[in-house]
Parts: structure tokens; C-alpha cells; sequence
């Protein structure tokens, strides 16, 4: 079984879930079923978000712990080193917070901008780094359980959006390049990981590099609706190990990497 | 505590230290109960029957070349100095807490059973208003004098060289040079008397009747009559504006029957300099944790002033130490806000007003301010490695180079234009000079903080070559850095400091210290003529109040090159003697909480890169 959780853009996918079921039932079972919804707000996952104890883990706010488990169910509602369930993260991707004007008053939230104080590219991946360190370090435990996941980007931003981030301080242009330098900056951190990462694919993109606002959950919203969320899904799909029974085991033949190789990341 | 009971050389975690080349264990007793103590007896000392006692955190005990026999207690911050030649019959005692400094001269004669206290042992305080009335106060024994059994000497005493106090007697004021004095408390009984230690019975000619039957020692003078000028106790009189108060030190030493001090001392050009021009009387015979008056600001600076900061990696410290006192420290290139703290000093975020990292020259510094404001161009500006590109004038800003030429530039830019904001924006720009060599571009004269092929780029002698800038070099530099400054920035004012902190390699032939010595010696002469000859150009000594003799070293590292942080206070301490810190200022209590950060304490020298290749 997929499991597709993680923070408010899981809900496009979700929906993308409900459509697919409709249209391609065939492929939701070649993975051996999935189920997707979200566990918590966006912002809740740039803290630290769960509890491991032994060998599980366990989402840490009662919400993200409640809501894992009725999507879960009837199988446990925590990570265990023994999961075999196979899972997409929604997690880390969007900016958030960090995307709001005032953290951008005096610096150059992108590579192009001028007449502020240019943050270099190394410089920029410590900020998107240390913003995102408790995903990082979730996704490295994950890794040590070698349990099978990607982690699944937020989507893009649509134009339409850009009033929410209070542009008192930076141009649309420095906002749009903001978001995807964050994304790109995550996706090569998770890359250098070897973590599986599902972008958005490049049809969901106008010229100017925005989300086409007819995937646009609604107007004003950065969230995408169903028809983003079952095109992502498909991709999600398509890249996840097919099972090979109905035993709910995974495929996958990698060996258990181990505590011990990658505690060294943390240190 | 650490208790030992060998005289030998010691040194423990808590910066308790003893410097003594030999081994010495009869009847030694030596206890560390605080920190940062520290006991230094010469090495031909004869001492046995010793007990030092460190109560408490940062006392000094200095024992010369002497039999020194005794019990030494040593309080907080304070210091005890035994000179040389000094002998001892019986065991004394000797006590100087609470900041306090117990000091004898050399070639004394103490008998036995003699107390030498500058405190009371125990606080007596007014009932009414509960004020401490007995504060220790230091003791000042001179050269050549003698302390007969039992004499007792107490805190804030003073005897001149030469005198001898009586059996028994009670020392709690001032005993002129060359007096006989005795009771309780002493009095001046006889001036103009001079002694000798040839015993009377154990030395021939076992008849003495005058002079010539010994050999006079250097210490016959008539009462009055100084080697270096009037006393601190002539000069508070002499300083006095109130008459009676002169008038009542001359009628009390009439009512002995003598003259006058002052009738009897010669006038000459240093007769009316305060104690801060002798070195025995404000550096010799102090505990150098208590030596004052080092510095006297030029200007002040006010809260609003705004300060920028560059130089060499002692520069750091001093950038921090204002920020952290609520000086309005000016950050022209700050981290992002969502940056993380514990990367900023390997950015060069906050290290200095803009990420210009260490500035050491004085050229350097002129080349800094040209190439922001487009007066210099440098052909060899990038350097390409394996992994990445680097600013040649910046090799080390960022922990890893570059990842592409587009991303340096922007970052130059972006940097420059900080460095503008840094000089046409400031009301005092703090420099502190650190080195006199360098390495420049024989094309076009560009000198670079590192030398290429150390930390960046790749050395070429045909491209690259070796310079030590001379006096008239670096003095032409500032001169010329300060005239484009106050173009651009008319009221803003300077201040200059030396680095203490020596060469970590040279490439002048000399050996590294005495390479480290020119090199400090022409920047501080620089930085003193500079200052000199304009009135808005300060000179703070960082250089000396960390390095001079007097302070032993005691301030550096084991390495004997970087400065601890306890000598980063200290020379701060001298610092806001005279420029108060603002304390209220809610930005020093967050910055206070940065300073707390280990990383924090920690300069970033690219110069000890050297060291790393070497």
C-alpha cells in the first residue's frame, strides 16, 4: 500500500486520489492500493514533528498522530522499522513562513534581484537547510528503517497567490524565484541523500514559471485543486515499486542501510 | 583545591600556574583554591619554609632572588611581590586580598616574626549606615629597608627606601626614605640615617665607629631625597587645593623637630608628573590586573554614534565586546534573518560592519575603500579552483568556494556596496592594524589578504610577489585612506589599535618573533604619528596592554599567540574606563545572549590557514 500524507498540499493529491480511483483504478492497484490525506499545517513540520522510541516513530501533535492513524487504518498508526507500507511525504517542500516579506526586507530572496544584499548560493542552502532541518532529520531516520518513500514537492506557485505574502518588501518576480530557489535548494539537499523526490511536472508550469491558474485550487490560494493533484499522483505512482503480490510486501531489494551509517549525518 | 608541596613548574585546568625552573620541597606548602593564579619565584631563589595560599580567583605572587621564609596569603585579584636580595630571619607574614598589592623592594632586611598586612583578615562595618570600613589598601615597602623583629606593617603603609622600622613597632602611614622610625603607631625618631647589613659581632672589624669601617651601599640619601621624583603621598599633598591640608603634612613633620620634605627635594621638569609617568610607580610595583590609567580618550563617543568596524582578527573581539555593551555597532552586511546563528562567523556574518573577513594591511584597507568606490580595478580578482571560485580579496567568506562566477560577483556587489555604506555611514570607524607583510599582484599592485596558493588560487612568482611594507609605506597608506574618508565621510573619526597577536609565519627572513616585532613595532609607530597629528584620530593600546612586559603573557594561549578571553576583557575593560558602555540597551542583551556562544569567542583568522600548510 502507498500512504500519501504530509501538510496541506497533500489535500490536492487527496483529491487527485478520489479522481483516480474513478478513472484508473487499475494503477492505484498496482502498488497495492493507497491512501492519502493530511496529518497537519505546513508550518507544523518545520518544528520538530515526531517521536522515535525504539523502533517506531511516531508523529508527535495529537492531530498528525490521529489523523495518520484513520488513514492508516486498520494497520498501526506509527512507522515501525518493520513497515513494509510504502510512503509519499508531502512534507518540507513548501516555504512557508519563510516566504513572508519581512524575512526579506534588506536581502535578495533570489539570485537576480538587486539592490539588496545578495545571499550566495551556499549561504542560501544553509538558510533552506536549518529551515527545514526536522524533515531533514525525519527523513533521515526513515532512511535508517529503510523504509521505502519519496518525498513529494509542494506545487508550484500560482501569480495569483502572491498578495498572501505580504509583498511590502519584494517584487512578485523575487517571490516567484524565492519559491522555487527553496524548492530547488531542498530537492538537491534530499538528492544528495539519495532521497527519492517527485517534482511538479513541467506542464503544470506557465512561461513566466507560475502555476497555470486552472490548477489553482482557487483564486488567491498557493494550494493546487484535484486535476494537479491526480497528475501528481500518477507520477507518484509511477514511481513507486510495484508489488508483486497481494501480500502488501514491498519490492524492493535494497539492503537495510543501518543506524550506524547514517547517524554520521547528524553529526 | 590543588595543594602542593613541591616548588616546581605547575600549571593546572583552572589556569593556576607556577613559573619555576627547579625543584624545591623542604617545607613547601602551596595551595590553588581559585583560578587563574599564579606564583613566580625567581630561579635562584633560596626558599624553604614557604606557604603561599591562593584563596581566590586571578592573585599574583612574585618572589625574587631571595631566602624569602614565610606564609603568603594572596585574596582576590591581588599581589604580592618580594624583590630581590630580600632576606628573612624568622617566618613572616604577609597578606594583600581584595584587590590589593603588598610590594617589597629589593635588598630588605626583615627579622623575625614581621607582619606585612594591607588587610584586616575580617570586614568591620559602620553600624549606621553598614558601609565597609577597613578596605584593604596596598602596602609599599622600598628598596633597603629594614623591618625589625616584630615590626608590623598595615595596610596602606609606605616606607622609603633605606628606613629602618623598630622592634615591635606599628607601620600604618608613611616613613619617609632614610628614616629610623619606632612605636605604636611608628613615628620618625631619626632622618638622614642610613644602615648596613654587616653584623656588628659576626663581621669584621668587630668595632665600627663610623663609615669607614664598612662599604657604603647605594641607599645613603638624606631624607627627601628620591630617585625618581616625589612619592604618590608628596604629590596628593602637593595636588591639594586646599592649603591647610599641605600646611598640616609640613606642621606634623615640624612637630618632629625636621625639616619639611619639600624643602629639602630638588625641582626639576619631572618633579609634577603624576604616577602614571614613572614606570615603577604606575607599572612596577603593581599588580598588573590593577594597573589603571592606560588609556585617556581623544573624543567620546556617544550612544547614537554609529560604529564600524575592520582589521585583523583581534578586530573581532573588539567588534563583539562594543556590540555586546550597547554601542551602536553597525552591521552594513547582516545575516538574513532566517540564517542560521551558529553559521554567522563561518560566513563572516557579523564579524565585522561588512563581510570584508580580516583586513591586515593598511594597504589593504586603502585598496578595500578604492575598489568600492570603483577607484581600482585588479585584473586577477577570481580565482577558479576544482571546486568552485573564489574572491582573491575575499578567498575565505564562505566556507566553500563559489559555486559559479555569477554567484561571487553578486556577492561582490552586494559586498562592495555594504563597504560604501560602512565609510560614508559611520561616526567612528575602529581599526586595528595587524600585519606589515603581504603579497601582491606584481601586474597591477593589488595585495591580497593570503598569499595565493595558501587558502585559493595558485602561486606564481612571476604573477605574485612578497612585500613588507616599511613605516613610510604604511604611514603614505593611512594618509591617503584617511584623506578619501573624510571626503566622503567628513565628521567621522577614527580610532586605531595595534593587534597583539603576533605573525603566524613570515616570509621576511627573520626569525617569526623578530619578524613579529618589526612588523608590530612599525604599525604601532604608524598608528601613534597618525594619531598625533589629528585631533579626531585616537590610538587605544590593545597592542600594549596585552603584550607588555608586565603582563607576562598572561593573556595568551599556550601557543603563546591567541589571546585569551580573559585578556579580551581586560583590554576592553581599559577601553570603557573611559568610553562607558551602554548597558540599558536592549540590543545588548540579545547580543549578549549570542556572545554566550562558544563559536562566538572564537576569532576567525584566515592567517592561522597558513599554519594548517605549513
Amino acid at each position: 500500500m502507498l500512504v500519501v500524507v504530509g501538510d496541506s498540499h497533500t489535500i490536492a493529491l487527496r483529491a487527485g486520489l478520489e479522481k483516480l480511483k474513478v478513472n484508473r483504478p487499475g494503477l492505484l492497484e498496482s502498488v497495492g492500493g493507497v491512501v492519502a490525506g493530511q496529518l497537519d499545517h505546513g508550518y507544523k513540520f518545520m518544528e520538530p514533528f515526531y517521536n522515535l522510541s525504539g523502533n517506531t516513530i511516531e508523529f508527535s501533535s495529537p492531530r498528525a498522530y490521529e489523523f495518520f492513524g484513520k488513514i492508516v487504518e486498520p494497520g498501526p498508526a506509527y512507522i515501525s522499522q518493520k513497515d513494509r507500507r510504502r510512503y509519499a511525504f508531502c512534507i518540507g517542500f513548501h516555504p512557508s513562513g519563510s516566504l513572508l516579506s519581512r524575512n526579506w526586507k534588506d536581502h535578495n530572496a533570489s539570485q537576480n534581484e538587486k539592490g539588496k544584499l545578495h545571499i550566495s548560493d551556499a549561504a542560501f542552502a544553509e538558510v533552506v537547510r536549518n529551515y527545514t532541518k526536522d524533515a531533514i532529520r525525519f527523513f533521515i531516520q526513515l532512511k535508517c528503517f529503510d523504509i521505502s518513500f519519496s518525498v513529494v514537492a509542494c506545487c508550484p506557485l500560482p501569480q495569483s497567490s502572491l498578495p498572501t505574502w505580504e509583498a511590502e518588501f519584494y517584487s512578485g518576480a523575487e517571490i516567484l524565484e524565492y519559491h522555487n530557489r527553496f524548492r530547488d535548494t531542498f530537492a538537491a539537499e534530499l538528492k544528495r541523500l539519495d532521497i527519492k523526490v517527485h517534482l511538479p511536472a513541467r506542464s503544470s508550469y506557465t512561461q513566466e514559471g507560475y502555476m497555470r491558474e486552472e490548477l489553482a485550487n482557487k483564486d488567491g490560494d498557493y494550494h493546487a485543486n484535484g486535476v494537479y493533484g491526480e497528475m501528481m499522483l500518477q507520477q507518484i505512482i509511477a514511481g513507486t515499486p510495484k508489488v508483486k503480490t497481494n501480500t502488501g510486501h514491498s519490492s524492493s531489494s535494497k539492503k537495510p542501510k543501518g543506524l550506524f551509517g547514517w547517524k554520521s549525518l547528524f553529526q | 583545591m590543588t595543594e602542593l608541596t613541591t616548588l616546581e613548574q605547575y600549571s593546572d585546568a583552572d589556569g593556576n600556574s607556577i613559573v619555576f625552573p627547579g625543584s624545591l620541597s623542604t617545607k613547601i606548602n602551596i595551595k590553588f583554591v581559585g583560578k587563574n593564579n599564579k606564583l613566580i619565584v625567581h630561579p635562584k631563589s633560596r626558599i624553604g619554609n614557604l606557604t603561599v595560599l591562593f584563596d581566590c580567583d586571578n592573585g599574583l605572587c612574585e618572589i625574587g632572588q631571595n631566602s624569602y621564609r614565610g606564609t603568603i596569603r594572596i585574596g582576590e585579584k591581588s599581589h604580592v611581590s618580594v624583590g630581590d636580595g630580600v632576606t628573612v630571619i624568622g617566618a613572616c607574614y604577609i597578606s594583600a586580598v581584595e584587590h590589593s598589592a603588598v610590594t617589597i623592594g629589593d635588598d630588605c632586611m626583615l627579622g623575625a616574626q614581621n607582619e606585612i598586612r594591607a588587610d584586616d583578615a575580617h570586614p568591620i562595618f559602620d553600624v549606621a549606615t553598614g558601609e565597609r570600613i577597613n578596605i584593604p589598601k596596598s602596602i609599599r615597602i622600598g628598596n633597603h629597608v629594614w623591618l625589625s623583629t616584630r615590626a608590623i606593617v598595615l595596610g596602606g603603609a609606605e616606607i622609603g627606601d633605606g628606613s629602618i622600622i623598630g622592634h615591635s613597632s606599628l607601620v600604618k602611614g608613611f616613613i619617609p626614605n632614610n628614616c629610623t622610625a619606632a612605636g605604636v603607631p611608628a613615628k620618625v625618631l631619626r632622618r638622614n640615617c642610613a644602615w648596613e647589613r654587616p653584623h656588628l659581632s659576626l663581621t669584621r672589624p668587630h668595632f665600627k665607629p663610623n663609615a669607614d669601617a664598612i662599604s657604603k651601599s647605594q641607599y645613603w640619601r638624606e631624607t627627601g631625597m628620591v630617585s625618581e621624583g616625589p612619592t604618590s603621598v608628596d604629590l596628593a599633598n602637593a595636588k591639594s587645593p586646599n592649603p591647610d591640608k599641605t600646611t598640616t603634612k609640613v606642621k606634623s613633620e615640624k612637630t618632629q623637630g625636621e625639616p619639611a620634605v619639600s624643602t629639602v627635594r630638588s625641582v626639576h621638569p619631572y618633579s609634577s608628573l603624576p604616577d602614571r609617568s614613572f614606570w615603577k610607580r604606575s607599572i612596577g610595583t603593581r599588580n598588573p590586573l590593577n594597573i589603571t590609567d592606560l588609556y585617556r580618550k581623544k573624543f567620546s563617543i556617544s550612544p547614537q554614534d554609529r560604529i564600524v568596524t575592520a582589521g585583523s582578527c583581534f578586530a573581532q573581539h573588539i567588534a563583539r565586546k562594543l556590540r555586546a555593551s550597547g554601542f551602536n555597532f553597525c552591521d552594513y552586511e547582516p545575516a538574513p534573518p532566517l540564517f542560521p546563528k551558529d553559521k554567522h562567523s563561518q560566513y563572516n556574518y557579523g564579524v565585522y560592519s561588512a563581510r570584508y573577513c580580516n583586513i591586515y594591511t593598511i594597504r589593504q584597507l586603502l585598496q578595500t575603500y578604492e575598489r568600492a568606490f570603483g577607484l581600482r580595478e585588479s585584473t586577477d580578482s577570481i580565482w577558479h579552483g576544482e571546486h568552485g571560485f573564489q574572491d582573491a580579496f575575499r578567498p575565505v567568506v564562505e566556507p566553500a568556494p563559489f559555486s559559479t562566477e555569477e554567484d561571487l560577483l553578486h556577492s561582490r556587489r552586494s559586498h562592495l556596496s555594504a563597504v560604501r555604506k560602512v565609510f560614508e555611514n559611520s561616526d567612528l570607524f575602529v581599526f586595528t592594524l595587524g600585519l606589515t607583510e603581504g603579497w601582491v599582484s606584481k601586474e597591477d599592485g593589488s595585495v591580497y589578504p593570503l598569499c595565493p596558493g595558501t587558502v585559493g588560487g595558485q602561486f606564481d612568482k612571476d604573477l605574485y610577489e612578497f612585500i613588507n611594507f616599511g613605516f613610510s609605506e604604511n604611514y603614505s597608506d593611512m594618509m591617503l585612506f584617511i584623506e578619501h574618508l573624510k571626503k566622503r565621510n567628513p565628521s567621522v573619526k577614527i580610532l586605531l589599535t595595534v593587534s597583539p597577536v603576533p605573525l603566524t609565519a613570515t616570509k621576511a627572513d627573520d626569525n617569526v618573533m623578530v619578524a613579529t616585532s618589526y612588523s608590530k613595532s612599525v604599525l604601532r609607530a604608524v598608528a601613534g604619528q597618525v594619531a598625533s597629528e589629528h585631533d579626531f584620530v585616537d590610538y587605544f593600546p590593545s597592542y600594549e596592554i596585552i603584550s607588555a612586559p608586565p603582563m607576562r603573557g598572561m593573556f595568551y594561549e599556550p601557543n603563546m599567540r591567541s589571546v585569551t578571553p580573559a585578556g579580551v576583557d581586560f583590554v576592553m575593560s581599559h577601553f570603557f574606563s573611559e568610553h562607558r558602555p551602554v548597558t540599558t540597551s536592549p540590543l545588548a542583551n540579545v547580543d549578549k545572549q549570542l556572545d554566550s556562544r562558544p563559536e562566538e569567542h572564537d576569532e576567525v583568522c584566515e592567517e592561522m590557514l597558513l599554519d594548517q600548510d605549513l
